[in-house]
């Protein structure tokens, strides 16, 4: 865990995580993938990247990659200063309390047979945090954080809505205070209003704890809001990366720019609608 | 929304599939009850000789007839079932105990450990069943406690595949992965996440295991090898009444159906459960 | 004025709940013209697919039609019998669902799969039914159609098995299409290319489509007129236009609201839906933008 090599604040930059040169080829038979192709990227602390891109285009490869679940065939994956490809099994599972995942499949994550509070509960039991009891604070505190209440805890994942799981998810991604989160497409199978809640919510928690995001998605529009810097990546290479503002003011890769030409451009919106949601969202902000 | 409907399709077939399955849990239930609570009201105590004349056939005062000492064959059975259930009942409990370790650690570690534990079950299911609790029963003293280890010895490896391979499916599921990397040590992974999530096929397993174990003490017992006389198990009462065939039909045929019902039973309602669960999975 | 392709009145759809039938599909009902997209927006649970199925009589037990008249060019739908209902879906009605996966076979190739589906409705020999299946292929965009006839269902990506799937629907030349989340399981790239098809085909047969999603920014480019659910009721319905730029209902205003676009503003949060919604799309009656028009002229 002590291993700093050099990525850390040489440059007086701070990143969570620095991806060099990962490559990994997979094989079906004869026929060979290359699922990730000189990837490399760093994340600053408190920032957002957006890794974008249509399926298999190597993004949730690089997720798992930086996760240390999946292993690339060359370089190196280094998060909080640790190349997680070169620790011990035992290490490994320490640098996991500073970085945590939330998935796309809302009930697919969370097992089906514990209560939501053991689900919550699960990491902290893992690395002994605490006694039972204040095990206990801590989880009602967190559901608390993501928008739920107590109430919740004695409940089956099977009994909730898909916003509900996904938020149920993201109080286990927090509960060892990490400081990364990767999304995997974590709004994708959300409905439109369960998404817009849940996004604000993400942001919210980013700023509260000064959290660093790995943002998974395949929805240029959400990760135009969400990100600090994009990535789009293409055949597991990324095409295009620059912070968020740049790269839709002028796309340079054909690929980024098809991209943004494919997205529906429709929902023009009147003025008098713009108003009622500048009404709207007045309210909301007086509400807390 | 079409998660919705795939749900009330589901909520209706799960319902309907637990209805069917109530039939021959009833009938299983009221076997057990009768077996357990019989002898203490029976009129006629399961040792007493001569309640009624020899090889009698069914009547109001011996309902299933008596053998050839006069005994009243109802009793006999209920008692013998005691035995044949807890035979039964135990060699489950081993098989499942064993076959859920054995699984779980060969889907846990895979590799080489993973590959000599499965060729282990092949090896072991590949033994003829019976000719090996022969030689096993043959070899110790056969008594109830040795009958059970052996059948659920037997019975072990078969479970062991079936967690195995519900266990390597469960791995691959979106929660585990999650799990792992939460932080969570392989151990704790395999035990307080992977294993709730096996248990209900476990169950099905389970009354098949109790099929089986319930047919091999039978059918040890019938050639000589599993209970011994005294005691009484429906593979001896079967025993006894193949060899008074000629003088009452009825030693042979009562022991026979109890044996014939109880195996239906249990067979259909691993069936039932079966398909319930797999809509559970469906439904999550 | 002609007659609509589709006609549904007071459509009423339900399952049995806790304390008695639930009404998931609520006293609704719509037309639609031949040539025309009409597009149900909604979000989960909203009666969307559940409104659609009963187009085909595809809901099964204990899904049952309570009430209402559903007439799809010129059928009474409920008044046909079981066995009536296996040409009517082929000939009259098609479906496309979001996974094109669960309308094929995994085992048989497409090929047999297409000449199949135009056999049972044309009585035609195997090579002018694989001729025809080449042509289909090739209609719905797929290059090198007649070597694809020889492929796999796992050998071809989701958006070529859309449009294959898409080539099955057509086979019998339906007059009614019903696409139900057809492109959402789809890239933005193969997605744009699937609705420009499929734009085409309708068109082309002058079919009455109904299009059923959740995306927002699909159907206000992809339909006519559109329709919003929520709760099993329609709460707003008008041109395309008329309910994405100047939506009167609450529930409307939120969902439009909460959708991220491109042009949104940063550095502040999205607007989401209030939350006595479910209180106020009660209240609110339901809008019908062509009903508002008569008024405002009065």
């Amino acid at each position: 865990m002590t291993d700093n090599d050099g990525t850390t604040s040489s440059d007086g930059t701070d990143p969570v995580i620095v991806a060099d040169d990962l490559q990994l080829t997979f094989h079906h038979g004869k026929q060979e993938t290359k699922a990730l192709d000189h990837v490399s990227f760093r994340v600053e602390r408190g920032t957002t990247l957006a890794l974008v891109g249509q399926s298999g285009s190597g993004k949730s490869t690089t997720a798992r990659t930086i996760l240390g679940i999946q292993k690339p065939d060359a370089g190196r994956a280094i998060v909080c200063g640790s190349d997680v490809h070169d620790l011990s099994q035992r290490e490994l599972r320490l640098l996991r309390q500073k970085m945590q995942v939330v998935l796309q499949d809302p009930f697919g994550q969370l097992n089906r047979r514990h209560t939501v509070g053991r689900i919550i509960e699960g990491a902290l039991i893992a690395f002994n945090r605490g006694s039972r009891r204040e095990r206990r604070e801590r989880v009602a505190e967190l559901i608390r954080a993501v928008g739920l209440d107590e109430s919740y805890l004695g409940r089956n994942p099977r009994e909730l809505s898909g916003g509900q799981c996904q938020r149920v998810a993201i109080a286990r991604a927090l509960a060892l205070q990490p400081e990364l989160v990767v999304l995997d497409e974590a709004v994708s199978a959300l409905d439109v209003s369960v998404r817009a809640q849940i996004l604000n919510m993400l942001v919210q928690l980013q700023k509260d704890f000064g959290l660093t995001y790995l943002f998974i998605t395949h929805d240029l529009a959400v990760a135009r809001y969400m990100a600090h810097d994009i990535a789009v990546m293409h055949r597991g290479r990324i095409v295009e990366h620059s912070d968020r503002d740049t790269l839709f003011a002028n796309p340079k890769d054909p690929y980024t720019q098809g991209l943004i030409a494919s997205i529906p451009v429709g929902l023009p919106r009147g003025a008098a609608v713009r108003a009622e949601f500048d009404r709207r969202l007045e309210l909301q902000l007086e509400d807390g | 929304m079409a998660e919705a409907l795939t749900l009330v399709k589901e909520q209706a077939r799960a319902q309907g599939v637990r209805r069917r399955a109530l039939i021959p849990a009833i009938i299983l239930i009221v076997i057990v009850a009768a077996c357990v609570f019989g002898p203490l009201v029976s009129p006629y105590p399961a040792d007493a000789l001569g309640v009624g004349l020899p090889f009698a056939g069914p009547s109001w005062a011996h309902w299933f007839g008596t053998d050839d000492l006069g005994r009243d064959l109802l009793s006999l059975v209920l008692v013998g079932g005691q035995i044949s259930l807890t035979v039964g009942l135990g060699a489950t409990l081993i098989s499942l105990l064993v076959g859920i370790a054995w699984g779980i650690a060969a889907a846990g570690r895979r590799g080489w450990i993973d590959t000599l534990l499965m060729r282990l079950c092949d090896a072991v299911m590949a033994i003829p069943q019976l000719l090996f609790a022969l030689v096993c029963v043959a070899a110790f003293r056969p008594s109830v406690i040795s009958l059970m280890i052996v059948i659920g010895l037997l019975m072990s490896p078969t479970t062991a595949r079936m967690v195995r391979s519900t266990a390597v499916s469960e791995l691959a599921d979106d929660y585990v992965v999650a799990a792992t990397a939460s932080g969570l040590t392989r151990r704790r992974l395999l035990v307080s996440e992977v294993l709730p999530n096996i248990l209900p096929p476990m169950v099905v397993q389970a009354t098949t295991n109790m099929a089986d174990a319930i047919m091999l003490e039978a059918t040890l017992s019938f050639v000589g090898l599993g209970i011994q006389p005294p005691d009484a198990s429906w593979g001896t009462l079967l025993l006894q009444g193949y060899a008074k065939m000629y003088n009452s039909i009825w030693m042979l045929i009562f022991p026979a159906l109890i044996i014939v019902v109880t195996l239906a039973c249990l067979v259909l309602l691993s069936d039932r459960l079966g398909s319930a669960f797999d809509g559970k999975k469906v439904m999550r | 004025m002609t007659e609509s392709a589709v006609t549904v009145e007071n459509l009423v759809v339900t399952v049995p709940g806790a304390t008695g039938p639930v009404r998931v599909v609520d006293d609704i009902s719509f037309e639609i013209a031949a040539g025309n997209v009409l597009g149900i927006v909604g979000e989960s649970g909203s009666g969307k697919s559940l409104t659609a199925l009963s187009l085909m009589r595809l809901h099964r037990s204990p899904v049952r039609i309570d009430n209402g008249f559903i007439r799809v060019a010129g059928t009474d739908v409920r008044s046909l019998a079981e066995r009536e209902l296996d040409a009517f879906r082929g000939n009259t009605i098609a479906m496309i669902y979001q996974n094109p996966m669960s309308a094929l076979n995994p085992v048989l190739t497409i090929g047999n799969q297409l000449v199949e589906a135009i056999r049972i409705h044309n009585k035609v020999s195997r090579r002018v039914a694989r001729n025809q299946a080449t042509d289909m292929l090739a209609e719905v965009g797929i290059d090198r159609p007649a070597d694809r006839l020889d492929s796999y269902p796992f050998e071809l990506s989701g958006g070529m098995l859309q449009r294959v799937v898409i080539a099955m629907a057509m086979s019998c030349n339906p007059r009614v299409l019903i696409a139900d989340e057809a492109t959402t399981a789809l890239d933005v790239t193969t997605q744009a290319r699937v609705l420009d098809l499929l734009r085409g085909l309708i068109e082309q047969h002058d079919m009455a489509v109904l299009f059923i999603t959740h995306d927002l920014a699909v159907a206000s480019e992809f339909c006519d007129d559109i329709q919003v659910m929520y709760s099993g009721r329609i709460v707003e319905r008008g041109t395309a236009r008329e309910v994405f730029e100047d939506p009167r209902h609450p529930y409307t205003l939120g969902l439009l609201g909460s959708l991220c676009t491109l042009d949104m503003e940063l550095d502040r949060p999205i607007p989401t839906m209030p939350r006595d919604i479910a209180e106020l799309s009660r209240l609110a009656p339901a809008i019908d933008h062509a009903a508002l028009e008569v008024q405002e002229l009065r």
